[in-house]
């Protein structure tokens, strides 16, 4: 059987599709949206890498992880920590050591390490968790974004507690961001075609077979929480950078039901889905957002009472899992151009 | 063909080559699933396993593939000890297996089922893809490479099972019930393919199957189970003149 060249770039084609779509709407946004929609597409964006980091390990894996955003919090603060005004450190943030007080990281350095940084937390927290059956894993993540949360909030020297943390240096352009989200996008798709990806899937359908087949399944996971939890990490410092301004409670329950509402509505299985989620929930969301603002009538003011985005939003998750469980995209990929599937086929 | 194979495999019996349980005791509980069983595959030969329900044959997979640790009695692969080894491990050392239930990996296609058993095994993606659409080939399943294993027809199922067993290149393979469920006309087909194993890929074959027809046609030898014990070795026209097995089979008044 012929196995034509499988050259990375060419076999990139779903990626490239779903990167050139998101391209197409960032390239107006940044020229011609008013702010609000700017920062409503920004938004997206920074989700998509997010949603991306959940995907890589629950996707991939099929074992449900609730703590991933702890990773996002992991690489906000380390987001914080290298690149705030030095003087705001030294005053609020005394328990730093000094070599991080007096440093100040561009942005671009500030998510390298923040992935870095949410990558080795994973691999010491992941080593224990990766080996626990499914239902018991996902309990033990979600744990530990509760003891994330906790530290967090209550280190104060080092983290300034609940308090927010500013002078934060902004991106100052949407560009950045797209950036990430395009590499969070090609790092998933790069994984799930790899051998470990591969392996990872088939222990995901059947483990009893996986072993039999002489799937090492415990280290396939591992590298996939790792991965993931290195996506999220730059996911955390790029939503750090979009906001110039850090709170602990950004990246706890709130984000992660937004997070899993999303990755269900869309497809836990396919980076379609991921892409597809993350657009559609955050439209209704917004719509909900807004209508919860309400709108000035005269001299009397319509709005829905707050809490009902929530509200909606458990509602479109339920709906989805009763009428389509696998998610809108049932699982696929978005179908290939003919020039593009010739190749993706070859693989 | 089959012949040279099996010239081959005498010669790597006559080396030691071989997975063979000696002496061995699972205990669940103080209850004994299997007692002092000894069994031994040679590379190129096809050997039976058979009993009523219940005899024990699956929990002998089982510790044939490392799944279940004998509470007593010694696993070896090709002279090497492998009491205590991980199934993961034990399939590197060429021991694959099928199983009862299919236990496809549904969401995947059917050259990824495949394909995978070969990547696990060390092959690269391309080399392993390559292998995996060879095996698919020779087991039948060629035309359907791009089709979701868990959509495939129950007999395909049972035939990429194999498939997926022989992609990582085997010295043994244990089919756990190949034919169950299967029509006269589908088992001939499947018997075609196991009885070619080892020719064409050089390596022993322990065959659990109730299906008599099939079982008694394609071994070379036969390892009779009951209660967890082993009754009866032998031809497999030795095995069916033997009182034992008559009477495991038929009941003792079947010999009345």
């Amino acid at each position: 059987m012929a196995v034509p060249a499988n050259l990375p770039l060419r076999a990139a084609g779903l990626p490239a599709l779903l990167i050139a779509g998101l391209g197409l709407v960032t390239l107006p946004v940044s020229l011609f949206a008013p702010p609000g929609v700017e920062t409503f597409w920004t938004e997206i964006l920074v989700r998509i890498i997010l949603v991306t980091g959940f995907y890589i390990f629950i996707g991939n894996s099929g074992v449900f992880a609730f703590g991933h955003v702890a990773f996002a919090c992991v690489g906000g603060y380390a987001a914080a920590w290298l690149s705030m005004n030095p003087m705001f450190k030294q005053i609020m943030l005394t328990g730093l050591p000094h070599w991080v007080q007096t440093l100040q990281l561009s942005p671009w350095a500030g998510v390298a390490a923040a992935a870095v940084m949410a990558a080795l937390v994973a691999l010491v927290v992941g080593a224990a968790i990766v080996r626990l059956s499914d239902i018991a894993a996902s309990i033990a993540t979600f744990a530990f974004l509760v003891v994330v949360n906790r530290i967090y909030s209550n280190w104060d020297s080092v983290t300034g507690g609940v308090a927010p943390l500013t002078n934060i240096p902004q991106f100052g352009s949407i560009w950045p961001t797209f950036l990430f989200a395009a590499l969070a996008l090609l790092t998933a798709y790069l994984f799930q075609r790899s051998r470990w990806g591969l392996m990872l899937k088939a222990s995901r359908d059947d483990d009893v077979a996986a072993l039999a087949t002489g799937i090492s399944v415990y280290r396939m996971r591992l590298a996939a929480f790792v991965l993931s939890a290195a996506v999220m990490g730059a996911g955390g410092a790029v939503y750090t950078y979009f906001l110039g301004i850090l709170t602990v409670d950004v990246f706890y329950m709130g984000l992660t039901f937004l997070m899993l509402v999303m990755l269900v509505v869309g497809g836990a299985e396919s980076l379609t889905g991921v892409v597809a989620g993350v657009i559609a929930v955050s439209t209704v969301a917004q719509i909900l957002r807004l209508a919860e603002q309400g709108v000035q009538i005269g001299g009397t003011r319509l709005a829905l009472p707050l809490g009902l985005q929530e509200i909606t939003l458990g509602i479109f998750m339920v709906l989805v899992l009763v009428y389509r469980s696998d998610g809108i995209t049932r699982g696929r990929e978005l179908p290939l151009p003919r020039f593009l599937k010739a190749n993706a086929d070859a693989r | 063909m089959r012949m040279d194979a099996k010239i081959e495999g005498a010669a790597a019996a006559a080396a030691g080559e071989a997975l063979s349980v000696a002496g061995v005791t699972v205990r669940f509980d103080g209850l004994a699933a299997i007692s002092g069983v000894t069994l031994r595959l040679a590379p190129g030969e096809i050997v039976g396993l058979i009993g009523p329900n219940g005899a024990g044959k699956t929990t002998l997979v089982n510790v044939l593939t490392g799944f279940q640790k004998p509470t007593e009695g010694g696993l070896e692969i090709d002279g090497r000890s492998a009491l205590g080894w991980s199934p993961a491990k034990v399939r590197r050392a060429g021991v694959a297996r099928s199983f009862q239930a299919g236990r496809l990996f549904g969401k995947l296609s059917v050259l990824e089922n495949a394909q995978v058993a070969a990547i696990a095994a060390g092959l690269s993606l391309r080399d392993a893809r390559a292998r995996a659409a060879e095996v698919l080939d020779r087991t039948g399943l060629g035309g359907q490479l791009g089709q979701i294993a868990g959509s495939l027809p129950y007999t395909d199922q049972r035939r990429l099972d194999i498939a997926r067993a022989l992609a990582s290149r085997p010295k043994y393979v244990l089919l756990d019930e190949p034919a169950a469920g299967m029509s006269d006309s589908e088992c001939e087909d499947l018997m075609r393919i196991i009885r070619g194993l080892p020719g064409s890929f050089g390596c022993g074959v322990l065959l659990i199957e109730h299906n008599m027809h099939v079982v008694m046609s394609l071994s070379d030898r036969l390892h009779v189970l009951d209660g967890g014990r082993t009754i009866v070795t032998g031809t497999p026209a030795e095995v069916q003149a033997d009182r034992a097995f008559l009477t495991a089979y038929l009941g003792a008044e079947g010999v009345e």
